[in-house]
């Protein structure tokens, strides 16, 4: 059995140096929105080449031959680790930000993060790539989810990267972070106790892992190049069944961006000769939160974060990072030396960590403060938008699936949808919302009525979408008069076509037909039979008094 | 400076101050002054019985604790004999005659100090000593009761032995030596407690475990500086790894000899000690906590499915609460419309937040559980029987709990019993995450997860990673971790656990 690393450190550096130059063009940086990140992380760059060229040609004139050892290269790497470790927060709390929106503090969470990862780094390479391996195993199984459940459905149509498709953006910014995975997977070799001691299989596994992660690389460098789509990167999400996944899809994403900090954490530190020397030491990891504390002190400095948060969120992460995460590592340096007791040590953790929970804290948002929505309905008249609401109806606790209806006029969708959580004082949960029925009016300007649902993360894209004569009076008769069910009349759309006209039409389908620009848009029309007293649409579907 | 400040606190901070260790005291040849002494050695106590004798014009005296020995025994096997031997004039001659010839048991040992004496007296032995010699002899007469071999309470198996451990070690280790029958076997005794004396039996197969493992134990034990040992739990964390704030215990326990014995063939070392019915296991690894005895009793792919459910029980435990928590507050589109209905109605109708509520059922539990492990076993029976009434009926009506919350608490209550060993982590776990899953939905689950995992990733047990065989992967000893292979595929090579992938000089990461 093979024991010997796969890779040399010098290969590795490279590989890891192409695969950070490839990050920087998937996600191209937002310089109006943030200086530090913009000026940052490209002079990083930039630095790290220069200093990576100057060392390989200085030594080079002295020797007339390449013979750069990783010694000569052990400061450029630990300027690349730091910068990969920016990077890697940055990445993530846009991540966080496009997800979680506004309901949980991103800087917490990193803050959080941040901290789980010192905890890693302390705990040791090896404990490190065990754990990798523990995440690389659940990747698989969430890139196995992904093509089953959304793959094969829904590849034709193209959503860009960084506006709609937020659980796309999870998995894609879970691919690069891979290398950092295939980077633990490598080092581990030189590691006793490592999962590659067991030789071939591994070796086997890390290789096809490289050259996937080349081919990704170089598909998306080719994307960016030629304007060619490279198809793992243009699957668009809004697939009801692959939200059911989203806990999932969250944990292996931040198991593998722990991963990261850990290892560049414990990089930066400085203890592993594997693939460089650098001694770092633990002052240096005070230092740098201090600095970073400091710049989230100054908010003036135009960030992103500045403009998503309240300045007082952003004066207690600062706290934070000024004092309390410098004071964690120096309780973890007088524990080491033993001039503190860990059971001190653990209490006053749990106070820094009860402290920042009462700092920061959250507003999420309880189930009893929202209003469950199961069906819209949108009217147009001349000037405004009238839309009804079938909502849930968790005051009345005669029965489970009592449901009310919920008026709200505006100039818009939106508008009236805000009127509607401003006077309710709810916020809308529109994530088990079944249909969206227009009138006339509005489905001839399908365009207006529906783009506030187009843009919301909240929705599932599998909703239906239907036209009827008079929205309003038809959602009143289905809740009072004539008995018909939200579910019901979500059947009713569901139902195919038997004929041409009758066709299933969700606002995944109008995305499709928006972009692609050629599909016709059909609509099933819903319209109330008086003589029979039921819902039909185009005569061949027919809702009665609950019964389809 | 610094040292005075030490010295000075050690003075004056009670219950730290370190007994000095006396000299030890060599017997003289007067037998008055050697009673005397062990009269003031233990004080005149009560139960200190010397029996003067005058043996044809020699004196002797014959010293044991009262209630540890076997009268009988003294009786007929010690005293009956002297009596009925000629002594001469020479003293050490006598002792050797006596040792040798007159009584009819083989456990004799010459001591020679006054702390020996202690020792085998309060072990159970009678020492004899004799007028004008230097030495004494003590000889095995134990006789205390002891509770008799029954079945365990907390390793309970459907197929197999049903007998546990009891509190008397020699029995302990009798019950081995009947499952053993090799001599590979050894049963090596130390002692540990400064005031106890505790007996202490390192049981391991010499051709199985490694030689460096046994070593880095007892020099482990030697070291432990600890004054009393009265349970299982007082060793442990002197046994363990470093990494004291670990939830999760790198040294396994248990009550059966089947278990030890298996355990044994693997490679692995057993602690048992005097006075405590249960053995512990060194070196234990996270997989072990999922397997037991009945596994091997079971058809493979039985013990396997079951083997699977004791995973699922065990994640389920820890974060089903968490989970519960995480979904209704952050990530409600994750719920069917029929249960999202239900639970909202549930949560529309309670004064708290979801994560007060289940904080609160789980601190209920964990009251009501303890209180019924403490009680007698009737009053503990009305204590579930009005628990259950109180939580599962009245508080749901009253409106003051969720049914779904109950359920959920509930569920992971019950799941976390599933593995016994694993109650104390899961228990504190179960509200760590849910704390999490209030404040940050899956994002803080998520987190915490790691540092669990990170956690259990970096221990180690006596130089093994504690995931072996998952990561570090050996893909060999994977057939008794995810599934459980036939027995003829687990005979032809067995496992050991110094073969484990992953494993370092146990040395390397011991307790400092």
């Amino acid at each position: 059995m093979n024991n010997k690393a796969f890779i040399s450190s010098g290969q590795l550096f490279i590989l890891l140096f192409v695969c950070k130059i490839s990050e920087l063009i998937l996600f191209p940086l937002k310089l109006n929105d943030s200086g530090y990140v913009g000026i940052l992380f490209p002079s990083l760059m930039i630095l790290s080449v220069i200093s990576f060229i100057a060392v390989v040609f200085s030594d080079y004139c002295k020797r007339n031959q390449f013979t750069s050892d990783i010694k000569a290269i052990a400061p450029v790497m630990s300027i690349f680790f730091i910068y990969s470790l920016l990077f890697h927060l940055y990445i993530f709390s846009d991540f966080i930000v496009e997800i979680t929106g506004n309901s949980i503090p991103a800087l917490m969470l990193l803050f959080l993060l941040f901290s789980a990862a010192a905890y890693g780094a302390v705990k040791g390479i090896e404990a490190i790539a065990r754990f990798s391996a523990i995440v690389f195993v659940s990747i698989l199984i969430a890139s196995a989810l992904y093509f089953i459940f959304l793959y094969p459905s829904f590849m034709p149509d193209t959503v860009s990267l960084k506006n709609e498709g937020s659980l796309t953006n999870g998995l894609i910014i879970s691919v690069p972070l891979c290398e950092e995975l295939a980077f633990l997977f490598i080092l581990s070799g030189n590691t006793k106790g490592s999962i590659l001691r067991s030789g071939f299989i591994w070796n086997c596994m890390q290789t096809i892992f490289i050259a996937a992660l080349i081919i990704l690389i170089g598909g998306a460098i080719g994307e960016y190049l030629t304007g060619i789509p490279f198809p793992f990167f243009h699957a668009s999400d809004g697939s009801g069944d692959l939200q059911r996944f989203r806990p999932f899809l969250v944990s292996v994403t931040i198991a593998s961006v722990f991963c990261t900090l850990s290892v560049e954490l414990y990089l930066i530190r400085g203890s592993v000769p594997v693939p460089a020397k650098i001694r770092i030491k633990n002052p240096s990891l005070i230092i740098f939160s201090l600095l970073f504390g400091i710049y989230l002190i100054f908010s003036g400095i135009p960030s992103l974060l500045n403009t998503i948060y309240d300045s007082r969120i952003m004066a207690a992460v600062s706290l934070i990072f000024v004092f309390i995460l410098p004071s964690l590592f120096v309780l973890f340096q007088m524990v080491r030396r033993k001039i503190l007791r860990p059971v001190k040590l653990a209490g006053i953790t749990a106070f820094i960590i009860s402290a920042s929970l009462v700092l920061c804290s959250c507003n999420a948002r309880q189930l009893n403060q929202r209003i469950i929505v199961q069906g819209i309905g949108i009217d147009k008249n001349e000037n405004d938008y009238r839309v009804t609401l079938i909502a849930l109806d968790t005051d009345t606790q005669e029965s489970e699936n009592s449901v009310k209806l919920i008026y709200s006029d505006g100039e818009d969708v939106k508008a009236a949808l805000t009127a509607v959580e401003n006077r309710q004082g709810r916020k809308l949960m529109l994530s088990q919302c079944l249909f969206i029925m227009l009138n006339s009016s509005a489905a001839a300007d399908i365009e207006s009525a529906v783009s506030f649902f187009t843009g919301n993360n909240e929705i599932m894209k599998t909703t239906n979408i239907m036209t009827a004569d008079n929205t309003d009076e038809l959602l009143t008769k289905a809740i009072t008069g004539l008995g018909y069910t939200s579910e019901n009349i979500n059947v009713l759309s569901d139902s195919n076509a038997i004929n041409q006209r009758n066709v299933h039409f969700s606002l995944f389908d109008y995305i499709s037909s928006r972009k692609s620009k050629k599909k016709e848009i059909i609509i099933p029309h819903v319209v109330e039979d008086k003589e029979t007293s039921c819902l039909r649409t185009d005569r061949n579907t027919i809702v009665s008094a609950n019964q389809l | 400076m610094y040292e005075f400040i030490r010295s000075f606190k050690e003075m004056y901070t009670p219950g730290r101050k370190r007994i000095p260790e006396p000299e030890p005291q060599i017997i003289t040849r007067s037998l008055d002054h050697n009673i005397g002494y062990i009269k003031r050695m233990f004080n005149n106590a009560s139960d200190l019985t010397i029996h003067e004798m005058q043996l044809e014009g020699t004196r002797a005296a014959v010293i044991s604790i009262d209630n540890l020995i076997s009268k009988d025994t003294l009786a007929f096997s010690v005293i009956k004999p002297l009596f009925s031997f000629r002594f001469g004039n020479d003293p050490e001659k006598n002792l050797d005659s006596v040792c040798n010839k007159v009584l009819y048991t083989d456990d004799i040992t010459r001591i020679r100090t006054f702390d020996d004496v202690s020792r085998y007296i309060l072990s159970g032995f009678c020492v004899i000593a004799v007028e004008g010699s230097s030495d004494m002899l003590s000889v095995g007469i134990q006789g205390f009761k002891s509770r008799s071999i029954s079945e365990p309470e907390s390793d309970v198996i459907q197929r197999g032995s049903k007998e546990g451990f009891v509190e008397a070690l020699h029995t302990n280790m009798s019950m081995l030596r009947r499952r053993m029958k090799t001599p590979s076997l050894m049963l090596d005794i130390i002692t540990a407690g400064r005031l106890s004396g505790t007996e202490i039996c390192i049981c391991y197969l010499a051709d199985r475990a490694s030689s460096e493992i046994v070593r880095e134990l007892k020099r482990r034990l030697d070291a432990a500086d600890i004054e009393t040992v009265l349970a299982a739990g007082y060793l442990v964390p002197y046994i363990e790894d470093k990494d004291s704030l670990s939830p999760f215990s790198t040294v396994g326990i248990t009550e059966r000899p089947d278990t030890v014995c298996g355990k044994l063939s693997e490679g692995r070392i057993a602690v048992m000690i005097d006075g405590v019915p249960s053995a512990l296991i060194v070196p234990y690894l996270f997989a072990e906590y999922f397997q037991t005895l009945d596994d091997y009793s079971n058809r493979p792919y039985f013990a396997t499915f079951t083997r699977w459910l004791k995973f699922a029980a065990f994640f389920l435990s820890i974060l089903l609460p968490g989970v519960f928590v995480a979904l209704c507050t952050f990530d409600q589109e994750m719920f069917p419309s029929l249960m999202l209905n239900k639970i909202a109605g549930a949560v529309a109708s309670t004064p708290l937040s979801l994560m007060g509520e289940m904080i609160i059922i789980q601190f209920i539990y964990e009251i009501m559980r303890e209180s019924g492990l403490r009680m007698p076993q009737p009053l503990g029976y009305a204590v579930s029987i009005v628990g259950g009434l109180v939580i599962g009926d009245t508080a749901i009506n009253a409106g003051l709990i969720g049914a779904p919350t109950l359920m959920a608490a509930a569920m992971a209550a019950i799941c976390s019993y599933v593995i016994p060993n694993l109650y104390a982590p899961s228990a504190i776990l179960r509200f760590g995450f849910t704390i999490a899953g209030g404040f940050f939905g899956i994002w803080g689950i998520s987190i915490l997860f790691c540092i669990v995992f990170i956690n259990i990733c970096s221990k180690t047990s006596f130089g093994i990673p504690f995931t072996s065989p998952v990561t570090p992967f050996g893909f060999s000893s994977l057939r008794d971790v995810f599934v459980r292979a036939g027995w003829k595929i687990l005979s032809s090579s067995p496992v050991r656990i110094q073969n484990m992938p992953g494993t370092s000089s146990p040395g390397g990461a011991n307790n400092e």
